[in-house]
């Protein structure tokens, strides 16, 4: 009982926290992108842009406040570029998220070894405290299931998702909605990026470490809706904060498995009928 | 006439032959970093740094300068050690090749035997060959001087040690490291976790916060750029402090140095200058040679503490932190024990 009582603390549950939030966030913007019927595999990268350019801009301004702001709109920018791709060019949706997480890789290796002379490491720079983010995270999740699920506007994003022919007839203008949720998918990834610089105060390339690729099987457990998102984020960052605990008494090769073997058993298992918006992945050529 | 063009001929075949022979060619080193690249101010920094030293003496003995001496490459993935190691040997141009980093190995022990006449030297791993000589270092020994100041420091009798992955290397480091706490503290409990990432400072960071939450007042740690989240953790709370690994890391995250009270020391520059001046020596040979505190050479490993240079084991630090002098005749203790071969480290 005293290992229970030693495991299971308010310290688990704040780690489970922190853990949790940049896969949150990055399943919220993905919600959001494929409930409009784009598919981003760009996250990842998108995160990784944001942590870099935080650590650029707080470099270079010295104040991470301006960096959490251009974190988000780095992040916007990826999500523009990749909703280009997409729309305008109809690229396959898969290849140009990956084209994005091959981009930000060499990138963050260009930017890193030309501005610190550091191959994928930065400088320490001043942070904020990551809970403002976790904390806002939380905010923007609740209003998020309200807005997509109880305004007129959540209605039309999920309809051009669904059915863009019959959004397109309604006056709904498709390409326009689209861009404007994948771009959201840049800003929410770019924040995920943020956290991940906040927390230790420098960019590395490899921190994200496939969060961003988790945040896509949480939007797929959490069936396509923010707070299902945010709980099996929680769901992941809970069983990874328990596995630290948990090396005291097993190995440690089991223990750093158990969340990512959890991820693939609930996909396996649990996820029957996942809400696939039936658009998703198509391109909407207007008649 | 015949004549003439006899002798013309003989002139151009024997000037340039001669002239060659006038200037004896310097030998070349080729080094071939691993993927971090130069500016990691660590493992990669070191190694140039021990290279350089090394072409520094073979340009002033021949009378070239050191690029003359020395080609490095910075492979950007670990795919491109191969191209390079068998670019470099295929040159022929090199006297002596040296890869840096554990994960050459695997494409060194194919190219190795391609090139029986061609000198090889392989940094922190071992490779097998009558053409290739490994350097490997003693880290538990740093490892040990590190568990010895967490020992006697530690306030709550708890330390942590996160290592990258529970893979042989790591687990050296973590043994050397409590031993030497339990040398120096019979009281101290020691809490060992795995990141299960190199790169992850993020992940570093939390797993650092659940041993410190746990009670633990010192971690150390072997874990590449993840143990740098072991520093911010540290930030988060007074009284939490961190030990840096195989450089001063109070030099190289100065930004850190308030909680970082020493950091154990691989001299990998040392290692790979000596290896270099073997080959200039004549004396360069095939096989597993093993550099630290308890070796043939005395030197390869050690620890940056305190603002004083002791001796060749214990050299000074950018720490900010205050490290009373009892530590510092501890460690002495400890090189002296380890040396003399009465402390026995199981690594």
């Amino acid at each position: 009982m005293d290992v229970l009582k030693d495991i299971f603390t308010i310290h688990l549950v704040l780690s489970a926290l922190r853990l949790a939030s940049p896969i949150a966030l990055v399943a919220l913007g993905e919600t959001f992108s494929e409930r409009v019927g784009i598919i981003n595999v760009g996250v990842e990268g998108t995160a990784v842009l944001g942590a870099l350019i935080s650590a650029l801009v707080a470099y270079f301004t010295g104040s991470p406040w301006i960096a959490l702001i251009a974190a988000p709109i780095a992040g916007g920018l990826a999500g523009g570029l990749h909703a280009l791709w997409c729309i305008r060019f109809r690229a396959n949706h898969v290849v140009s998220g990956i084209g994005i997480n091959i981009l930000v890789a060499g990138l963050a290796l260009f930017i890193t070894s030309s501005v610190w002379g550091w191959r994928g490491t930065s400088t320490y720079s001043d942070t904020i405290n990551t809970w403002y983010i976790t904390g806002a995270a939380l905010v923007i999740i609740i209003v998020s299931q309200i807005f997509l699920f109880r305004t007129k506007w959540g209605l039309r994003l999920r309809v051009v998702g669904e059915k863009p022919e019959a959004a397109d007839t309604a006056g709904i203008n498709v390409h326009r909605t689209r861009y404007i949720y994948t771009i959201l998918n840049g800003v929410l990834c770019g924040l995920a990026g943020a956290f991940f610089f906040n927390s230790v105060g420098r960019f590395t390339s490899g921190m994200v470490g496939g969060r961003g690729f988790i945040g896509i099987a949480a939007m797929v457990i959490g069936n396509y809706t923010p707070v299902g998102a945010l709980g099996a984020a929680l769901l992941f960052g809970f069983i990874d904060a328990l596995q630290m605990r948990l090396q005291s008494f097993i190995p440690s090769q089991f223990s750093i498995m158990l969340p990512y073997l959890l991820t693939v058993l609930v996909l396996a298992f649990f996820i029957r009928r996942a809400n696939v918006p039936a658009a998703l992945g198509k391109h909407y050529v207007k008649q | 006439m015949k004549r003439w063009v006899a002798v013309v001929i003989a002139a151009l075949v024997l000037v340039p032959l001669v002239a060659s022979v006038g200037v004896a060619q310097a030998p070349k080193i080729g080094l071939i970093l691993a993927t971090g690249g130069l500016g990691d101010r660590s493992f990669n920094d070191q190694s140039f740094k021990g290279a350089d030293d090394a072409a520094a003496v073979i340009a002033a003995q021949y009378g070239v300068t050191v690029e003359d001496v020395l080609d490095y490459v910075e492979p950007a993935d670990i795919a491109e050690y191969e191209g390079f190691q068998l670019q470099f040997a295929d040159s022929g141009e090199y006297a002596i090749i040296v890869c840096i980093g554990f994960d050459q190995a695997a494409p060194l022990e194919i190219v190795a035997p391609q090139y029986p006449d061609q000198k090889f030297v392989i940094v922190d791993m071992v490779v097998i060959g009558d053409n290739v000589a490994s350097v490997v270092t003693n880290d538990w020994e740093e490892a040990f001087l590190c568990g010895v100041v967490a020992g006697m420091m530690t306030e709550t009798n708890v330390v942590g040690f996160e290592g990258g992955m529970e893979i042989p290397l790591i687990i050296g480091f973590m043994n050397g490291y409590t031993q030497g706490a339990q040398w120096a503290n019979p009281d101290v409990d020691v809490l060992v976790r795995y990141v299960g990432e190199w790169a992850n400072p993020t992940l570093g960071a939390e797993l650092a916060r659940e041993m410190y939450n746990a009670g633990a007042d010192i971690i150390y740690g072997a874990a590449g750029k993840s143990h740098l989240g072991v520093f911010a953790a540290a930030e988060e709370n007074d009284g939490w402090y961190a030990l840096g690994t195989d450089v001063d890391q109070a030099a190289t995250a100065p930004e850190h140095a308030d909680v970082i009270i020493a950091s154990g020391l691989k001299r990998v520059d040392l290692a790979v200058e000596s290896e270099i001046m073997k080959m200039v020596n004549g004396t360069w040979a095939a096989g597993i040679f093993s550099y630290g505190i308890l070796t043939d050479f005395g030197f390869g490993t050690g620890i940056a503490v305190g603002n004083l240079d002791v001796n060749q084991y214990i050299t000074k630090s950018e720490s900010e932190v205050e490290v009373p002098c009892e530590v510092i005749l501890k460690l002495i203790e400890a090189a002296n024990g380890i040396a003399d071969g009465t402390i026995v480290i199981e690594p």
